[in-house]
């Protein structure tokens, strides 16, 4: 749950006061091998983020998913649509694909 | 059924009697014999008869129709088999022998005979000389026997010049023929020679006194055409009209050269005139020649009064190699090649018949160009194209590919063509080379030429003595190389040739088949074959048409040749293969030399003949092989043997040295010295030669190696900073400075500005190889075969004397054997066929029956006078060693043959019985023209086997009685004859009568007969001879006499021989009397025949009845059961409907239980139905947008794009993806929300994403809140909730869980378990309702519950199984009655639409259901 993620991070309970002027986020996307951090905007859109992520990881974008809290992250979101903290997670799933 | 037959029978019978003692010391038990046997001739004729009796009595009036009728019968259903002639004991009469004066008949007649003798005589001579009279026409005349005929009387002629003088010129009766007594005398003029005006001839002794008046005439050979007929037949016509001139005429003469060259035929080809005018002239069945100017093509023609066939040999058998492509029926056998063949029909508009189904060979198999025939109906221009275009498409890669190949085949093989050229160069014969220059005279201005002619360099290879011998040294054994056994084989056969040679155990016939056919153990079958090779090879085949003292010659000729081969081969093999030469030779050279002259002068002549000699045995075993020598054996001696007569070093005398010399690859020295022990593993063990020219170490080179191509060019850098060094441009050798050369002086060689003189004639040729190659051009041009061109170019390299022989596939490729035999084979026996029949046809035509005179016995019988008292003087003059010719013959005089038409043991009298000739006689006589041997029907294919004729039982009765009925009347007539001393033919009839009364069994007239008669036989011999040293006034009786007698001992002797008596002339000669009788039992038969045929009809009537019966009887039976059958099958329809409406009335209420159970029902319509025509549209084109543009947002604001329906959708086989699943499941809950009019947070029903599972999983129900509370599941509102839908996505499966919060349920649907779900995500669900509702949840509402669903088969569809399961639950509809799996695929593309139109609204609303 987003309080275990901010209370996960130590970083967090020192920076809780400076947290609404600061503009900028640290946040944490992870797929289960590797762990990016990227410091980005409120009002950026995440899709920044997730090209930034697929490019240094060499995959492309139409075969991941994002994941907040198990949402999942749209281009056009940003942190503040999705109410994202400071150093919260996203998960990088790869594409559901199912047949048999 | 015999009536009319038994007359001739039984005038046969009179007429023995009464002729067959003409000494009165013959004896009785003669003249019981001689009536057997005839009776037994007169039954076969009765059988014969028997076939159409009632054609006969209609016209009883007309006898000499009638009887013409059985004299037609009896000729032509004659047949005759040869005999195994049992020769009589010798006797000990005096030495002359005389074949043929005793029975000599006045060729008058059976007119003069009866005024003679009285009403109804006829000789036997003359029956015997009509029976023969009669076959003649009816068969061909190129048959064997006709062949051994003339052998038969060469060894006449070649004996008959040493005649002693003191035989009276008139026992002569038929002198020796003379060559220009019958200058057109043809195959024929032996057999069937006739003298000219035989009822006008005069009396018998001045017809002996005068031999030239009874010279025969002969059928000319080839016959003059009548110029009214027409010169082809209609076969041919039709052929050639279907074919179109040029075709047919290239195809008919490839045929037959390949047809020829499968049956290794040495007639030759057939001749090409070079205009239609020459052809005319010529002669041929079918003639070939040449039309246009500039570009010559072939035409054939055929002149059917022609008789004169292209093949001469008999050679029928194919060869061994080419038997494989034929099968019996001369049909080419199915290759396995063949199975992917293409075929094509063509059709020709014009020509119905045209139809027809063509093999399209594949190039590599395919024959020479003719072999594709060109359509007639398709006009010339378009076969241009044709050709052009097969040129040019046919062309690339295969073509090219297959050139190299040649190209580099004629390469390799070029060494032993020369080889082989060469020697055949140097054994056939000698060659000169003609050089010659010109100049200009400058005094007179002409033009001088001088021409130097000389023999042609032979490879001077002994001008350096020891050059390259170093490492030869002598053999021990010079037979080692050829082999031992082979030469002492060869040797022994040889040997044994020449001594059958000298025995005259040989044997002639007109092919090897017919060789091999009459061979016994006593002759000798490799001489006989290898003479009639050996003349085919020296003379060519026999021409027919030659007369046959041309014949004989070539034979004697042939002959001798062989021989003298024969002995130079022993003894040039003698010496070279003898033990002690080497011996020799080493004392006389320390190291074997080059030059080695072996023999004289002459011992070198021969050992080219030898040579030759041998490289024909090396052919000839091809045709017949060679047991135990092999053909490479054959040549190494050809080789050895060419070798002494170049006076090099004979091959076989050297080897190899065999210690090595330490250049030579894997040598090691064996010397004690070079070798000490030395543990392995001490030392590297290299053997000298490696030691001493390494290989190249590999490794270091390739790192070292740069390959001069492959440098790598690096650009200049850029920008500004300056590189650290100039980069210079690499090397390439391309710029490197062309080197300077060096400038030298130089003086300009004479040599050099050599200018040949004009025109030097590359070799002198033969007039023969001129012709050949002129002969072969035209071929080439003509025929535009790749065998012929091939031919060409071998004719101009070499003489052609021996032909390298590819193998018989390549053959076939080149020369298309199969194609051709295939093709025209039929065709061609066709015109042979027809070619015979009309050459009988004329035979009858010219010489009908009844004019035809009998002479031909006197003939064969009156050149044969031979005697042995005189010292004879054989004509050859072969060096036979030391034979005494006299000695042996006179021991046995057919020796002096070399060809006896069978191996006789010599006779131990010399003195040649009279029986024994006559036994030949009947040789002579019976082997007619239609006499064939047993295996060989193939000569004449046409014409059918005569039955065979066996008497019969009943027969023997109808000839009992006949002679019961005859014989009072005679007795009646005639009792004083009976007193006569001249021999009358009732005299003996009672005994005949008595004989014949007693039929026996055949075996038992023949086994006694030929000792009994031995006896009696000799008596007239005597008899015979005394007449011939009497004076003319006996002649005429005692002639008579003899010939009976003649008859009688040849009738004797020939046991398996067949007379068949004339019955016409027998009848003619008799009364209407004894006619009668037979016409009667005729009739009376005929009845019989007919009440017999009306009973046997009556029965087979019954039968049928009977058979009609049961067959009704049966076909009731199966009514009966058919109706059985469909009554039950009724039965079963009834019970099945039954079956079914209880079924589908069970199903319903099970349903119906179904539904109360779920909460689910039926659909009220399809839930997947079609697309609109627009929507197919949008739904294909989304799958060809562009793949980066944004087709539709799902509810959940993911865009999609063409990836996601291109390859996650639409394919049949695709596997959906997360986005296809979650947008659709949203959609379905937004419709039933919007439906409902709920709102997102008081939904009906919910919709969770499909990575709330794994989440679910990881983090517990707890750590999805926030997804819950997107999706408004709360504590308050969740039990109001009628449908949660929950995607599954777990090891590539989807499947969906709900939970109807309404109903209290869980469940999990799988597609691959027909809806059923797993337990364990039924508890998970469980534990998620009890986490959402704490302390509303009661436990015990709860239960978790199946839904039954279609069943997924495949592989690919569960994605979309999981959303119409979905909206099947969200409507409360049961999904087993909603869809089928099979409609699935239909549902993609209803999805994608789905997904486009961004919800379930407008088209896709899911109202009513």
């Amino acid at each position: 749950m987003a309080d275990n993620a901010e209370n996960g991070s130590p970083v967090q309970p020192g920076l809780e006061t400076p947290q609404p002027p600061t503009e900028h986020l640290n946040i944490k996307v992870t797929d289960n091998n590797n762990e990016v951090f990227f410091k980005i905007k409120r009002t950026t859109k995440l899709e920044k983020l997730m090209t930034a992520f697929c490019e240094r990881q060499g995959k492309t974008l139409a075969s991941v998913r994002f994941l907040f809290e198990g949402q999942r992250v749209q281009p056009t979101d940003t942190p503040d649509t999705l109410e994202m903290a400071d150093g919260d997670t996203l998960e990088v799933h790869q594409e559901q694909v199912g047949g048999c | 059924m015999n009536t009319v037959n038994a007359g001739p029978a039984h005038w046969a019978t009179n007429r023995i009697n009464a002729t067959s003692d003409p000494c009165p010391g013959t004896g009785v038990s003669e003249i019981v014999s001689a009536p057997k046997r005839v009776a037994r001739k007169g039954l076969r004729l009765g059988i014969e008869m028997s076939e159409e009796p009632w054609k006969l009595s209609p016209d009883l009036q007309s006898r000499n129709a009638k009887l013409n009728f059985v004299a037609s019968r009896v000729a032509i259903s004659t047949s005759l088999r040869p005999r195994t002639s049992t020769l009589p004991p010798p006797s000990s009469a005096p030495r002359i022998l005389t074949i043929g004066t005793t029975t000599i008949n006045p060729p008058t007649s059976p007119r003069a005979t009866r005024n003679s003798r009285g009403s109804r005589e006829t000789t036997p001579a003359v029956l015997t000389g009509r029976i023969l009279r009669r076959r003649c026409p009816s068969v061909s005349p190129d048959t064997r026997l006709s062949r051994l005929l003339r052998a038969r009387a060469a060894i006449a002629r070649l004996l008959e010049s040493p005649l002693p003088p003191r035989l009276p010129s008139a026992s002569l009766p038929w002198p020796p023929r003379e060559p220009s007594a019958s200058p057109a005398s043809s195959v024929s003029s032996a057999s069937l020679s006739l003298p000219p005006s035989a009822t006008n001839s005069p009396a018998p002794a001045s017809t002996v006194d005068s031999p030239s008046a009874a010279l025969p005439a002969t059928l000319p050979a080839t016959p003059i055409a009548p110029p009214g007929l027409a010169s082809e037949t209609r076969r041919f016509r039709q052929r050639r009209g279907e074919e179109g001139d040029e075709t047919f005429a290239r195809g008919l003469y490839l045929a037959i050269r390949n047809d020829q060259r499968m049956r290794n035929c040495r007639c030759g080809s057939p001749a090409i005139f070079s205009s239609r005018e020459e052809a005319e002239k010529g002669t041929g069945h079918l003639r070939f020649f040449l039309v246009g100017e500039e570009k010559r093509s072939l035409r054939v023609l055929q002149r059917k009064d022609d008789f004169e066939w292209h093949c001469r040999c008999r050679h029928l058998r194919c060869l061994p190699e080419f038997k494989s492509f034929l099968n019996k029926n001369g049909k080419r056998r199915a290759e396995d090649g063949e199975l992917d063949l293409l075929a094509r029909i063509q059709e020709s508009p014009s020509d119905k018949r045209a139809k027809r189904i063509e093999r399209i060979v594949s190039a590599a198999t395919e024959p020479p160009t003719p072999e594709q025939p060109v359509e007639p109906a398709q006009p010339a221009e378009q076969q241009q194209e044709q050709q052009t275009e097969a040129a040019t498409s046919n062309k690339p890669m295969l073509d090219k590919v297959r050139d190299l190949v040649n190209r580099a085949v004629t390469a390799m093989g070029a060494p032993i063509t020369t080889v082989l050229a060469k020697m055949r160069h140097t054994l056939g014969r000698e060659a000169f080379e003609a050089v010659d220059t010109r100049r200009e005279d400058p005094t007179t201005g002409s033009i001088v030429v001088k021409r130097l002619k000389r023999y042609t360099a032979h490879p001077s290879t002994w001008k350096h003595p020891d050059d390259g011998f170093e490492n030869l040294v002598w053999v021990d054994d010079p037979r080692k190389r050829v082999g031992r056994e082979t030469i002492d084989f060869l040797v022994t056969n040889f040997k044994s040739q020449i001594q059958s040679i000298k025995e005259g155990n040989l044997i002639q016939c007109d092919s090897i088949e017919d060789i091999e056919d009459c061979i016994d153990d006593a002759t000798d079958i490799s001489a006989s074959i290898g003479l009639h090779l050996y003349r085919d090879y020296r003379f060519g085949p026999v021409d027919e048409r030659d007369p046959p003292e041309k014949t004989d010659s070539i034979l004697s000729k042939a002959l001798r040749e062989y021989d003298n081969r024969l002995r130079a081969c022993v003894k040039i093999m003698d010496v070279v293969y003898h033990e002690e030469i080497i011996d020799r030779l080493k004392q006389q050279y320390d190291t074997p030399p080059r030059h080695l002259p072996l023999g004289d002068s002459n011992f070198r002549k021969d050992a080219m003949d030898v040579g030759r000699f041998l490289l024909f045995l090396r052919e000839a075993a091809r045709v017949r092989p060679f047991p135990g020598a092999t053909p490479e054996a054959l040549a190494q001696i050809a080789v050895d043997v060419n070798a002494v007569h170049k006076q090099e070093m004979v091959p076989s005398f050297i080897e190899v040295r065999r210690e090595m010399t330490d250049d030579m690859p894997g040598h090691f020295p064996l010397d004690p010295p070079v070798l000490e022990d030395v543990s392995p593993d001490e030392v590297d063990v290299v053997g000298i030669y490696k030691a001493r020219y390494p290989e190249p170490d590999k490794a270091d080179d390739w790192d070292k190696k740069i390959n001069p191509g492959q440098y790598k060019l690096i650009s200049r850098p850029k920008g500004i900073l300056k590189p650290s060094k100039e980069w210079a441009e690499p090397e390439s050798p391309r710029n490197v400075a062309t080197p300077q050369k060096k400038k030298s002086l130089s003086f300009v060689s004479p040599v050099s500005r050599f200018v040949p003189p004009a025109r030097i004639p590359s070799k002198i040729m033969t007039e023969e190889q001129a012709k050949n190659i002129e002969d072969r051009k035209i071929k080439a041009e003509v025929l535009g075969d790749e065998h012929s061109k091939k031919q060409l170019e071998e004719a101009h390299f070499a003489g052609g004397l021996f032909e390298l022989r590819p193998d018989s596939k390549s053959l076939d490729r080149e020369m298309g054997l199969t194609h051709y035999s295939e093709r025209y084979g039929r065709f061609i026996r066709g015109l042979k066929h027809d070619m015979d029949r009309l050459k009988e046809a004329e035979y009858r035509r010219r010489y009908p029956p009844r004019c035809r005179p009998l002479k031909l016995r006197r003939i064969t019988n009156g050149k044969l006078v031979v005697t042995f008292d005189s010292p004879v003087i054989p004509r050859r003059t072969t060096n036979y060693g030391t034979t005494n010719y006299n000695e042996e013959i006179t021991r046995s005089p057919v020796l002096m043959n070399p060809f006896p038409p069978r191996p006789s043991p010599p006779p131990k009298s010399p003195r040649k019985t009279l029986e024994e000739f006559f036994a030949e006689d009947d040789d002579l006589d019976l082997m007619n023209p239609e006499w064939r041997p047993p295996r060989s029907a193939r000569d004449l294919p046409d014409r059918p086997e005569p039955p065979i004729l066996r008497p019969r039982d009943d027969d023997y009765e109808i000839v009992k009685k006949l002679y019961r009925t005859v014989t009072p009347r005679e007795e009646a007539q005639k009792p004083e004859d009976a007193q006569k001393p001249e021999p009358h033919d009732d005299t003996k009839k009672p005994a005949a009568v008595g004989a014949v009364e007693k039929p026996e069994p055949r075996g038992e007239v023949k086994e006694p007969a030929p000792a009994d008669d031995v006896q009696k036989a000799e008596p007239s011999d005597d008899a015979q001879e005394a007449t011939q040293y009497d004076d003319g006034q006996q002649h005429a009786k005692s002639d008579d006499a003899q010939e009976s007698t003649a008859v009688d001992s040849k009738e004797v002797y020939s046991d398996a021989k067949e007379v068949f008596v004339d019955a016409k002339e027998v009848l003619a000669n008799d009364d209407d009397v004894l006619l009668q009788p037979s016409i009667e039992m005729l009739e009376q038969l005929h009845l019989d025949r007919q009440i017999e045929q009306e009973f046997r009809a009556g029965v087979l009537r019954q039968i049928e009845e009977k058979k009609r019966l049961e067959e009704e009887r049966r076909r009731e039976e199966q009514r009966r059961l058919e109706e059985e059958r469909r009554r039950q099958e009724e039965e079963r329809r009834r019970q099945e409907e039954e079956r079914l409406r209880e079924e589908a009335a069970r199903r319903q209420r099970e349903a119906d239980e179904e539904a109360a159970r779920t909460g689910l029902r039926a659909p009220n319509r399809p839930l997947i139905t079609d697309l609109s025509g627009e929507w197919d549209n949008r739904v294909t084109n989304a799958a060809r947008a562009n793949p980066n543009s944004e087709l539709c947002k799902t509810l959940e604001g993911q865009p999609l794009t063409r990836r996601d329906f291109e390859e996650k959708l639409l394919p049949p086989t695709a596997w959906l993806n997360d986005n296809v699943i979650i947008g659709n499941i949203l959609y379905i809950a937004d419709y039933v929300n919007t439906t409902a009019g709920a709102s997102d947070q008081e939904p009906k029903c919910s919709a969770l994403t499909s990575y709330f599972w794994p989440r679910l999983m990881s983090h517990g129900p707890s750590g999805c809140g926030r997804l819950l509370r997107r999706a408004g599941l709360r504590k308050q509102n969740f039990l109001d909730i009628d449908t949660v839908l929950i995607p599954i996505c777990e090891a590539s499966h989807w499947t969906l869980a709900v939970i109807r919060p309404s109903r209290r349920t869980v469940s999990h649907l799988d597609s691959m378990r027909a809806g059923r779900g797993h337990e364990s995500v039924k508890g998970k669900l469980l534990e998620l309702v009890k986490f959402i509702l704490e302390d509303r949840f009661v436990e015990d509402e709860w239960s978790a519950v199946e839904y039954e669903a279609p069943l997924q088969t495949n592989g690919w569809d569960c994605g979309v199984f999981t959303i119409t399961n979905a909206i099947c639950l969200a409507l409360g509809l049961n999904p087993k009655l909603a869809y089928r799996a099979d409609q699935l695929t239909l549902q993609r593309r209803r999805l994608a639409a789905v997904l486009l139109n961004e919800g379930f609204k407008g088209d896709f609303s899911l109202d009513g259901f």
